[in-house]
Formats: structure tokens, sequence, C-alpha cells
């Protein structure tokens, strides 16, 4: 991670960063009509996802197969802190950019609640990325095929087809109906525990054709003939969507049409699901994907009939998704470390205390620095100016602390230019510090631009998002404040779980 | 010790190398029946393992080309192999001529199998074909397993045993008439529903799931998975799960198949649903199989190489399948021109199949031949 952090420079960073939030307000007026506070379609700069991303860092991987696959989606956050998913596509993906620019924009104009809606895309050199919504709470396979803590109950189970459907719907009433490889990975679930349809899955380039990725007994028989999906193959493949939500397996669809011909449902059927339906409920959602797996196109229902058959069949409409999912809701947040509360809170004080008995604890990675007091003079100004620093921090004196910091970071950037191999000279808690610094001398843009930096530099470090709600909220944008608190108290229990294993 | 009143009386054998040694031993001699002798004569080793050593033999007395394999005999217990190989009865399962027993100078007891002489193992055609860089044509991959699916079927639903270690070496192919016959019955085993089993059978490529994860209740079905893993391994020109050790094996699946998913896990060992996986997507099956695979053959392979037991398809749904559909064509032939093996004589192994899955495994010309056409289409056809 050090290396890569420490490319980014503090000092052009300050001024970039700040003219995005001004920005920032304005993007979020250009809201759509169809849902609320998603904005508009844009392009970014490849600098812009860069930093979003610390760096296209590797622990910011959130697709499968990490760096080997060859289209990755990083999770990242805007500098209005909005957060995101990042889709990069290998070089060869999309050689025409013009094709790329109008098919991301194209998608781009969907909004809808069922969806995770396309941002933005982003189109320099041979590079090609997709901007889309972060969905914090996973994917349908991960709940339905290797969930943790419980089983995916039936009514979510319905709720999810529907859903799903309502998305096919959706899609198709705007002229986006081919949806290419629906599968259970490309259904994620939002905050509040709600399934959504990824709006990747609607941009796949015509020249590859290979719009199925997975076992060819699972895609429709006319994709097998032609090498082409229609608006018919996607309904196929929701046919398969409705077996995985039926068995908890991976059944071929031929196999499983000849179990259900032959009355086997409790073969077919999850074990998680028993008791949970009638034979009445179960029969008719089997009837449904029988129907979806017609061999003929024609034969197969559209989304809009689709959305009407499942409509009835739903269970415990009035508990909300994150209920029957089992997921801890914004609403119902779990309790805050004492760091979380005392940044939650604003207490400066506490904040202080917490910070410097954690001293330099966090700075994974940093090289011992005795190490590199026999190298130069200049090192040895450069650790003098942090100690200093560290002795003024301990004593309350914050202008001498961001002074002493702020020379301890223009000599690391000076290090690091001259000597990259000593590139985790930058130290995320010298950042999280001078924020602290910055937020007693109540210089609160200061105080965020080094929370940030401190993210920057070490994405995964929890003290970095609550320093920076703590700022947020100082500076009255309260609902980036939670979500930053959010991230940071997801951080932690990540980190601590790590720990706990360890 | 093996009830040896049909067993002709031990001859003493030196510990010789095999090739150029004859034994001799008398058969019959009972109820009657006139006394003779049988002399053998050891051409070649063609086998050997941790059982003993198969050898190619020449019957002096006929000139008949056979297989023994030797075995050292506790004498304690009676041979399970052979106690099977007494019963068995298919074209498509190697059969089991005559046996005697045989005594070494250092007193050791030693059960010859006297078999069946088939020149090919499926291991060695495989071979061939890989090191001459070609694939095997796609009518020999569908006979080949199409008659170990009947011999399966046979060996499941007739007898009631489950062979245990499928693999190519264990399939011996004729190279002139193309009929394909299960060999080795030296692991397998009746099983009985709610009797544990051992899990450490089956060599490593060819072990269904289930095993890997230490299933002890296991059924029939580690057989399918084995045909499976042959069927692909056919279609590839080499194994498809090529595993370095246990989990290596689990590993190698995974990437295919996906990691299994907690239905899964439970249908294979219920003990074994806390265990964690990493999460792998499946692999891209056109990325295994190459791009003019005819799609019946992809979904029969999905059908077989099942994580859930019980979903795997049984050998005579196997047979039924519409990728065999070729053989089963009124003028069906080898590339050569000649005739195909014998494919539809069924016997005992259709009792209990549905009246639609008997109609689909004979053919209508077959039907016609043997006077079966309207007894066997449904009343209205």
């Amino acid at each position: 991670m050090g290396c890569q952090g420490s490319k980014l420079m503090p000092c052009c960073w300050d001024s970039q960063f700040k003219a995005a939030v001004l920005e920032a307000p304005d993007i979020e007026n250009e809201e759509n009509n169809e849902v609320d506070n998603v904005p508009a379609f844009r392009e970014f700069t490849l600098e812009q996802l860069k930093n979003a991303t610390s760096g296209f860092a590797v622990e910011n991987i959130v697709s499968e197969h990490g760096e080997k696959a060859p289209n990755v989606v990083y999770r990242g956050k805007l500098e209005n802190h909005r957060r995101i998913a990042v889709k990069r596509f290998n070089r060869m993906a999309w050689p025409d950019s013009r094709q790329f620019l109008e098919e991301a924009r194209s998608v781009g104009q969907l909004r809808n609640n069922r969806l995770a809606n396309l941002l933005g895309c982003c189109c320099e050199g041979d590079e090609r990325l997709l901007v889309a919504e972060y969905m914090p709470n996973e994917t349908l396979a991960k709940h339905l095929f290797h969930w943790e803590t419980q089983p995916m109950k039936w009514a979510m189970r319905l709720r999810v087809v529907l859903y799903l459907a309502q998305a096919l719907e959706y899609c198709t009433n705007k002229g986006r109906a081919l949806y290419h490889d629906l599968n259970a990975y490309r259904v994620l679930f939002d905050e509040d525990g709600n399934p959504r349809l990824s709006t990747f899955g609607l941009m796949k380039n015509s020249r590859d054709g290979k719009s199925y990725s997975t076992n060819l007994a699972f895609t429709p028989p006319e994709y097998l003939r032609t090498g082409r999906v229609t608006p018919e193959s996607v309904i196929y493949s929701f046919g398969t969507l409705l077996l995985d939500l039926l068995s908890g397996k991976h059944i071929p669809p031929s196999h499983a049409l000849d179990l259900i011909r032959d009355r086997n449902l409790q073969m077919l059927t999850d074990s998680c699901l028993e008791g949970q339906f009638s034979d009445n409920d179960g029969t008719e959602l089997v009837r449904l994907a029988s129907r979806c797996l017609q061999y003929e196109p024609r034969e197969r229902p559209n989304p809009k009939s689709l959305v009407a058959a499942l409509t009835p069949l739903q269970k415990e409409t009035e508990v909300p998704s994150h209920v029957l999912m089992g997921i801890p809701h914004s609403a119902s947040f779990t309790p805050l470390s004492p760091v979380g509360q005392a940044c939650s809170r604003g207490d400066l004080t506490a904040i202080h205390e917490i910070l410097e008995n954690l001293g330099y604890k966090d700075d994974e990675g940093v090289v011992n620095e005795l190490s590199f007091q026999m190298w130069t003079d200049q090192m040895q100004e450069t650790l003098n100016s942090k100690k200093k620093g560290d002795a003024a921090f301990r004593q309350k004196d914050f202008k001498e602390a961001i002074e002493c910091y702020t020379q301890k970071a223009a000599d690391s950037f000076f290090v690091n230019s001259q000597f990259i191999d000593v590139g985790t000279m930058v130290s995320p808690t010298i950042f999280a510090r001078r924020s602290l610094c910055y937020l007693i001398n109540d210089m609160l843009q200061e105080a965020l631009n080094d929370a940030m930096q401190a993210q920057v530099i070490s994405p995964v470090w929890h003290i970095a998002s609550y320093l920076q709600a703590t700022a947020l909220a100082a500076l009255g944008m309260e609902n980036e404040s939670q979500t930053a608190l959010k991230e940071g108290a997801t951080l932690e229990s990540k980190r601590s779980s790590v720990t706990g294993k360890k | 010790m093996a009830d040896d009143k049909e067993m002709s009386t031990p001859v003493v054998d030196r510990n010789d190398p095999v090739t150029g040694h004859i034994i001799s031993t008398t058969i019959g001699g009972k109820n009657g029946e006139p006394k003779q002798t049988i002399s053998y004569m050891a051409e070649r080793v063609v086998g050997t393992g941790s059982f003993g050593i198969v050898f190619q033999a020449k019957c002096l007395e006929t000139g008949e080309t056979v297989a023994i394999k030797k075995v050292l005999q506790d004498r304690r217990y009676k041979n399970r192999e052979l106690q099977l190989m007494r019963v068995l009865d298919h074209p498509n399962v190697i059969s089991l001529k005559h046996c005697f027993f045989s005594t070494t100078t250092k007193n050791e007891l030693f059960l010859n199998l006297v078999m069946e002489y088939v020149p090919e193992s499926m291991y060695r055609v495989l071979k061939h074909y890989s090191s001459a860089n070609q694939r095997m044509p796609l009518i020999y991959v569908k006979l080949y397993t199409y008659q170990i699916f009947r011999g399966l079927a046979y060996l499941h639903s007739v007898v009631g045993v489950c062979h245990r270690d499928l693999k190519p070496q264990n399939l011996l192919v004729d190279p002139l008439t193309h009929q394909a016959k299960i060999c080795d019955f030296g692991s397998a085993k009746v099983l009985v529903k709610g009797e544990a089993n051992i899990s450490y059978i089956c060599s490593r490529f060819y072990r269904a799931p289930e095993l890997i994860f230490g299933a002890t209740e296991y059924t029939t079905s580690i057989d399918i998975w084995s045909a499976g893993c042959v069927l692909a391994e056919l279609l590839l020109g080499q194994p498809l799960f090529p595993g370095e050790n246990a989990v290596d094996q689990l590993v190698e699946i995974i990437k295919v198949l996906g990691t299994p998913t907690r239905e899964e896990i439970r249908c294979m060992n219920p003990n074994y649903t806390d265990f964690r996986f990493p999460q792998i997507k499946a692999h891209p099956w056109h990325k295994v199989f190459h791009k003019r695979m005819p799609p019946e053959a992809i979904d029969l392979a999905s059908r077989l190489l099942q994580y859930s037991p019980s979903l795997r398809c049984t050998a005579l749904e196997a047979c039924a399948h519409p990728f065999f559909d070729e053989l089963r064509e009124p003028n069906a032939r080898l590339p050569n021109g000649r005739p195909l093996p014998p494919l539809f004589n069924f016997k005992q192994e259709l009792s209990g199949a549905s009246p639609e899955l008997i109609n689909k495994l004979i053919p209508d010309h077959v039907k016609r031949q043997i006077g079966l056409q309207h007894f066997m289409h449904p009343p209205g056809t």
C-alpha cells in the first residue's frame, strides 16, 4: 500500500480536492425524477477515479478472483463522499471509445431503485471504466449459496425475484431489454437490504460476443445455436435464477425441468426452506420457472407478466428487507467503539487521548525508522521534526505540532521523490494527528483533507474514516458524516475480526 | 477361506518370473463330469498393483488367450472380488472363466482369477490419441461411454454393486469390435443403505467430491461421478480434474464447478457444513471444452458432475441421454462400415425403469426386430 499512496502528492491533492468539494452540491442538484438522491450520469477523469479508489488499491477490489480477473471492480469514494463501485475493463474490451461512451451514456440515462444505477464512466487512453452506485451488502450468490449466519428466508427469496422482474420490466420499457449473463452474482443488496440489478450487465462490448461466462449447460438454447442474446434469452436466465432461489444449488436447467416433469420437487428444493412455504407456493414458482425455461423463446413470458405473476405471491411485505436478511441497518446502528463514539460526538479531547495512546501502531508496513538514522543528515532532520511534532502533540501545543508535521510531510515528500524505495515513510498516523490539530484550530477543510489523505495511504484504516466523520459534521455535512462513521465502524469490525482470527 | 468346492485343488507354483511359466490345474470331476486338465502359459504381465499382478496367458489346450489376476489370498476370509465376479454376467462387464488357487514354496496361497482377455484399455487408447495430438472421434466417445453406463446400470440395479474404482485403466476396449468392458472388482462392494463404508477408495482424479469430504454413507452415484470424469477426459484428451493431492483434487473440481453451495455441501456430507471454502465462481465451460463441442455432451457432463449425489442421473438415464441418440439411429455403423457392437440387448437392467425411459432406450428399429413396437408404445401413438 505504501508506495502507491505515497505517489499522490499531498500539496497537489489539496487544491484539487477543494475544487471538487465546491462542485459537489451542483451535481447533487441534477437529480433524476425517478429516484431520489442519485446524480445524473457524468464523465469522470482517470485521476478522479484513481483518487476515489486509492490508486486502484488491491484492498479495494470487491469483485472475485482479485487482480487476476479480466475486469476488476473496485470500491471507492468520490470527493463528495458518495460511495461508488468502479469497473475497470481490460484494455482489449472496448477498442472503440465512441461505442463505449455511447453505450455508457445510454445505460446512464436509466434511473431506478431496482438498479445499482450507473453514475458515470471514464474513457481516457486505453482505460475504460464504469462507475455505479456502491452496494454494501454483497451478492445474491453470497446470500443464497454461501451464506454465513442465516439462509435466505422464503419471503425474501420471493421479494428478490419480484424486484428483479421489476428491474427487467423497467429496463425493457426504456429500450434496454438485453441483459448479459444474468446470474446470482449480478444481483446486489443495497444499504436497506433490498436487491438491485447491477447495471454493469447492461453493458457488454459487442465484439467478443461472449455474453455468458458460465457453464453452457446453463445458457439459453438459442444462445448455443446463434451465440446471440435476445430479450427472450434474458427471461430464460431469469428462469435459472428462479431455480437457484428454489434449490440453493446449481442444477442444470434441462435437468431441473426433468425433475419438475417427474414431480420430483423434493429433490429440487433447498433443505433450508423446509416448512417455510406451502406446496401451492412452491408449485407456482416452479410453474413460472418452467415457463421461463421453455425451449422456444417466444413461449417464454415477458417481464411484465413476470411481475404480474410474482406480485400476488409476496409474503411478509410489511417487514423491511434488512430485517428479513438479518443485516444491521443504519436505523439500528451497532454501538460504536470508544474511538468511533469520540469522533461521532466530536469530542476532540477524547480523540486526542486515543491517538496519543495509539501512537504509530497502525502505521503497518512503515519501516522501522531507526534504520534510516544512519542515512543522511536530512533524514535525521525529518525524524527530528517528527519527534518535535510528537512532543508538541503530546503537550497539546497543536499549532506547533501542525508546523512540525507539515515540515515532516514536506520532507517525506521530498524524500519520496529522491528515493522511491523509502516511500513507506509517509505515515497515515501523522496525517491523522495533523487532522486533529487542524480540527482543534478550527481549520475544518484542512482537517478533512488530512483525514482523507490518511485514507488514501491506508484505505482500510478506520480512524481515517472516523476523523472524516468528525470533520464533515463540523462542516455541517451531516449525511456524509454519517456515511463516513458507518464506513469507519465497518472497517473497524473487519479489522477486529481479522486480528481475532490471528 | 473361499468355498473351494467349485475350485480346483491348489497347484504348486514356483515363485518364478511370470513369462514362459506354465501353470496346470484341473477342473470338473464333480457330479460325474470328467476331470480335465487345463494349462496356462503365462505370456506377459499386463498390470501390477498393490493387489498383485495381472498377466496375459494362453490356454495350451484351447489356444484361447486369457487374463489371469493373481492375488494373495488371506486364508481366514473369502475373497470378495471372487464372490462378486461369480455372479457377474453382462456384455459390458468382464467375465470370469475359471479360478484356482496356487501355493508357493513359501507356503503363500494365491488366488488366480482367469478372465476373458480384452487387448486394450481406455487409458492406452487415450494415450494413443494424445500422443498423436488428436482427439478421440466423437462416435467412439459415445460408443465407449454408452457401454460404460450400460455396464454400470447392470452393476448398480441388477447386482446392487458399486464398482468404487472406475477409471480409464479399468475400462477395457476391444479395438476390433469396439466393445467396452468394466474390469477390476477389487474395490467393488454391495452398498447397503444405512451402513457405513470406507471413504478412502477410488483413484484421485475420479473421486467423487463426497468421498473427498470423507462421507461414509455414499451411494452408487460415486461411480456416476467417475464415469462423468471419464466422459470429460475422452472429450478433452486429458483428465478434467488432475489434482496433485486430496485437497488439490477438491480445488481442481471447484475451479470448474465453482464453490459448492451450502446446500450442496450438506448433500455431500452434513458434518461438513461449517467448513469454509474459497468462494470461486464456476469456470466458463467454453474454456474447459472446445467451441464445437456438441451441447448434448456438455449437458450430459453437467448432469453427471453434480455436487449433490442424489441429483446425478442414474446409469440408465445416462444411456437414454440425447448425446447417445446417434447410436440409436437405424443405420448407425462403425467408421469402417462394420456394425456396432450389441448395445440394446437389455435384460434385467430394465426392470423398474419407467415405460418412457424404456421407450427411449430401445430404438424403434430394434423394437420392430424383436416385435415390441406395439407393446412398447403407449396407446394412442
